[in-house]
């Protein structure tokens, strides 16, 4: 179908007017107005109250032809993909936000999208549990918006990313329908895996309205060393000895051109390489020692608390900063294609163990070399996936990371 | 069940021998038997043809010569399914990997491997060794089954427990769709663009085209291991010494169940543990990582064990203790196969805390339909096993085993479960996929199963119920 023409104020007021008729103002946010976002010109934000209202929406839409953005509850604002026209109705999980169930026993949790994952861990923290999921962003991220992006922070290393930790979902998709997807017990096989398809689909196939998730043990010790090189190569050299360590760590970080700790007076590094381990304090303290072989005594350590406030400070920052530039390598790589995109001190976050490569606030000069676009017959499949869930085209994507 | 031969023209069968060779196409209805049937017996589906192709420029030929002669084919790998996925139905043409079976690289530095689909899944453990890597994903059929099958199954193992299941691990896919177009998907450090294609198609159940090529991640060995073996009177205190161990917050590599049928028919077998006969229940407990942490932690494990009335609790001291007892667990099902001809293996997954429950029901349905069952499970994952021990030649045993296998599944969905945690739906649990998937869920699965295969050619009469099945060539 062709988009519709560019917004006017008359059309945002026409979908408010609906949206306000057909769920109550209760539903538009804030109450009665249209929210003035920087990114778009008065975009209608609608905020269902469940499932069924979300499901109402998008079946308006789609007999209407609306441009429709699911998002989370919005603590930053979506990096819109030049050249695509805004949409005429956001749909935020914001009052989606309870807890449904939650049995600790069973070390799993089904929550409502809207959730934010500080919500999430002071539920947890009290029964010895946690999410280990740090996504850029920091910890005001919805869980809906993490799974829709799909996008996994340096605790992938460990833990895997957030498809690994996803049980089941609803996604209420470009038609209308409410799909209850996956389950909300840890291995579950039962047709096909419309879970890992709708993770990271980035609100193009649909809202997610609640997920269940899997759980873990809330680690006994959380420690960070740090070593601060003088150089990126040497940061480099040493991030590639510490991969090579027997032990899979929490996470592993090398950042350039930032500050590890903004609080501090101290000049900004060249470059630091994070290590982040978490288990019982013995196994802590014996990789610990492990890694001074390789890497000689860090520079400092934090710990508890601090090591954990210090990871959520680190990934604010790299799911804040804008523009973002985001790259994947493998990890035996990640030196060269550093070299390719010439930060020159502007800052870079590296994860080392998954090969992911953040620049923040700058746009390397070059595009990637041999970056897989998988093709014709890749994007042409895409494409029929797409229309399964949004015959309409009143999801298209248009969005970089950064919505949740 | 069963469904006579149906046969392939002649000029198709030159066709494909002129792309693997003439050997490598089987035709002779007497060689066919071996591959009317996978792990499950009772369903007999003899294919039209057997085709073998040795490379991805094979295998992308020969589907392309299927679709160009509009066969219906599915993929083959050891045939240790045990859903019976890749059952030849509609006299599908089977294109079994066995020739490609290769591990093409061990990558050390970045802990990864590329593998030929048909590469057989303890492979790669062994050629990943030398490098102090493994592979994780390890289904107790490890020594049979391939890497493909693992794919298309997103299958589990007992250690999947602490370190997930097939699909956390695979990397990157090269695919042949219905059609013979090849696709790379991911691999090389990319991820797939778009959306995660994939996480898609592991699990696709071999539905989505044929996996040509697998890259997979490689963990680092743990320091070290410990094994610990606890004996009860009952499944049920089993049951809840592991319930414990998981809200304790103890993270085992493996929390392993057998019961004491399962334990008679290993014990009786070359596979022998030295597993008491009388115990109603093995628990098999291990724990790996950094070696100064696993005492701390099977400490915590035995007195677990003990509170919820363990009558004895062993620790597997050597390394050959160890491995006899992953044998016995392993080959457990195996060695059912001397107590009854036939075997029905259910695969439903309930939520941990209703692990004692749930036995204590499955036992009574037993009873009731006056059948053998014999459990051996992965515990941990609240991934149950029953097996449904029959003889297919006695029809109203067969007939209890069926609606016996009914009442367990509906037990396991009301406790919050699902039917099938890592066998697939194949063609066995079709029927009950909708006591788990609504409408709407199952009318999604079979349009994105057209958005892969439009005609309805890849292996067909899968996953889902007929009426899901839609082909764009139907007039509907
Ligand atoms: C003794 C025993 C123990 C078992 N233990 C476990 C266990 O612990 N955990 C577990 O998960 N499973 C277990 N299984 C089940 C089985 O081994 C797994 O499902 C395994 O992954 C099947 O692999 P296969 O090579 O035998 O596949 P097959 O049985 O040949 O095929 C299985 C499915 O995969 C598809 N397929 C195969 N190759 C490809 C390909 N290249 N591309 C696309 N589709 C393909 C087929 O079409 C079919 O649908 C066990 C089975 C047995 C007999």
């Amino acid at each position: 179908m062709t988009p519709p023409a560019a917004d006017t104020s008359g059309l945002a007021d026409a979908v408010r007017g609906r949206v306000e008729e057909l769920l109550g103002p209760e539903a538009l946010h804030p109450p009665g107005e249209t929210l003035q976002a920087a990114a778009s010109k008065l975009p209608v934000l609608a905020v269902p109250a469940d499932a069924e209202e979300a499901a109402a929406l998008l079946r308006v839409a789609g007999e209407e032809g609306w441009r429709v953005l699911p998002r989370g509850s919005t603590v930053h604002a979506p990096q819109q993909v030049e050249g695509f026209p805004s949409p005429h109705l956001h749909l935020s999980s914001g009052r989606m936000a309870d807890i449904l169930d939650y049995e600790p026993a069973d070390l799993t949790i089904r929550a409502g999208a809207g959730v934010t994952l500080e919500a999430l861990d002071r539920i947890l923290a009290p029964e010895g549990q946690w999410l280990p999921l740090d996504p850029p962003g920091g910890d005001g991220v919805s869980l809906g918006g993490v799974a829709a992006e799909g996008v996994a922070g340096p605790l992938s290393a460990a833990f895997g990313r957030p498809r690994d930790q996803l049980l089941g979902l609803t996604l209420i998709d470009g038609r209308g329908r409410i799909l209850e997807l996956g389950g909300r017990v840890v291995k579950n096989v039962a047709g096909f895996d419309l879970v890992r398809l709708s993770c990271g689909s980035r609100g193009t196939l649909g809202m997610i309205s609640q997920l269940s998730l899997r759980l873990y043990p809330r680690p006994g010790a959380d420690r960070t060393l740090l070593w601060t090189l003088g150089s990126l190569d040497d940061g480099v050299e040493v991030a590639r000895s510490l991969a090579g360590l027997p032990f899979i760590p929490a996470s592993l970080e090398l950042l350039a051109g930032m500050d590890p700790d903004p609080g501090s007076a101290d000049p900004v590094p060249e470059a630091v390489v994070l290590l982040r381990l978490v288990g019982s304090e013995t196994g802590v303290a014996r990789v610990e020692r492990g890694t001074r072989e390789l890497a000689g005594s860090p520079d400092r350590v934090l710990n508890g608390e601090g090591s954990r406030t210090a990871a959520i400070q680190r990934s604010t920052r790299e799911g804040t900063v804008r523009p973002l530039h985001r790259r994947h390598t493998l990890p035996a790589r990640i030196g060269r294609v550093l070299e390719e995109l010439e930060p020159a001190g502007r800052p870079v976050a590296v994860h080392v163990l998954s090969g992911t490569i953040r620049c923040l606030g700058w746009t390397p000069a070059r595009e990637p070399s041999g970056a897989g676009g998988g093709g014709e017959a890749a994007s042409a499949l895409l494409s029929r996936l797409r229309r399964v869930f949004d015959p309409e085209g009143i999801l298209p994507g248009a969005w970089r990371e950064g919505w949740a | 069940m069963s469904q006579v031969t149906a046969t392939l023209e002649p000029s198709l069968i030159r066709t494909l021998s002129g792309i693997v060779g003439e050997r490598a196409v089987i035709t002779d209805p007497e060689r066919l038997l071996v591959y009317e049937s996978d792990g499950l017996t009772q369903y007999r589906y003899p294919p039209s043809a057997v085709v073998l192709p040795a490379s991805v420029g094979e295998l992308q030929r020969v589907i392309r010569t299927l679709h160009e002669a509009d066969r219906p084919f599915v993929a083959r790998g050891a045939g240790t399914g045990l859903s019976g996925g890749a059952l030849a139905v509609d006299g599908a043409v089977v294109v079994t990997t066995t020739r490609m079976n290769r591990i093409l690289e061990v990558d050390v530095e970045n802990r990864r491997a590329r593998a030929e689909p048909g590469a057989i899944n303890a492979h790669l453990t062994t050629a990943a060794a030398p490098f102090g890597l493994y592979y994780a994903p390890d289904p107790s059929s490890q020594s049979a089954c391939t890497l493909g099958g693992n794919v298309a199954e997103n299958s589990g193992g007992p250690h999947c427990l602490k370190y997930g299941v097939t699909t956390r691990y695979v990397t990157g896919l090269t695919v042949v769709l219905p059609d013979g177009e090849l696709l790379r998907l991911g691999g090389m450090g990319q991820e797939t663009p778009g959306l995660d294609l994939v996480g898609l198609f592991v699990g696709s159940e071999g539905c989505f085209g044929v996996v040509a090529e697998i890259e997979v991640q490689l963990l680092p060995r743990p320091e070290g291991v410990r094994t610990l073996l606890a004996l009860f009177d009952s499944l049920e205190e089993a049951a809840t010494a592991v319930s414990r161990i998981i809200e304790t917050g103890l993270l085992p590599a493996a929390l392993e169940i057998m019961d004491q049928a399962t334990i008679q028919a290993v014990e009786d077998s070359v596979f022998a543990a030295g597993i008491p006969r009388d115990a109603a229940a093995a628990l098999v407990v291990e724990f790996d990582g950094i070696e100064v942490t696993l005492d701390a932690e099977m400490a915590a494990a035995r007195e677990i064990c003990q509170d919820s009335g363990a009558r004895e609790v062993r620790t597997a001291a050597q390394a050959e203790e160890r491995e006899a007892l992953w044998k016995g667990r392993k080959k457990a099902f195996g060695a059912m196969g001397r107590i009854a001809p036939d075997l029905m293996v259910q695969d439903a997954t309930v939520p941990r805390s209703r692990l004692p429950q749930v036995l204590a029901r499955i036992g009574e349905i037993g009873r009731r339909y006056d059948l053998l069952v014999a459990n051996v499970f992965h515990a941990g994952d609240g991934n149950l096993h029953p097996n449904l021990l029959f003889d297919r030649n006695d029809p109203d045993e067969l007939r209890r085993v069926e609606e016996a296998s009914r009442e367990i599944m509906e037990v396991c969905i009301e406790a919050g479960g699902t039917i099938t945690g890592e066998h697939g739906v194949g063609l066995d649990k079709r029927k009950y996929l909708p006591l788990v998937l609504s409408h709407s869920v199952l009318e999604a699965m079979g349009q994105v199963k057209a958005a892969f295969d439009p005609d309805g050619r890849c292996n067909p009469g899968k996953v889902l119920p007929d009426e899901y099945l839609i082909s764009t060539k139907d007039p509907r």
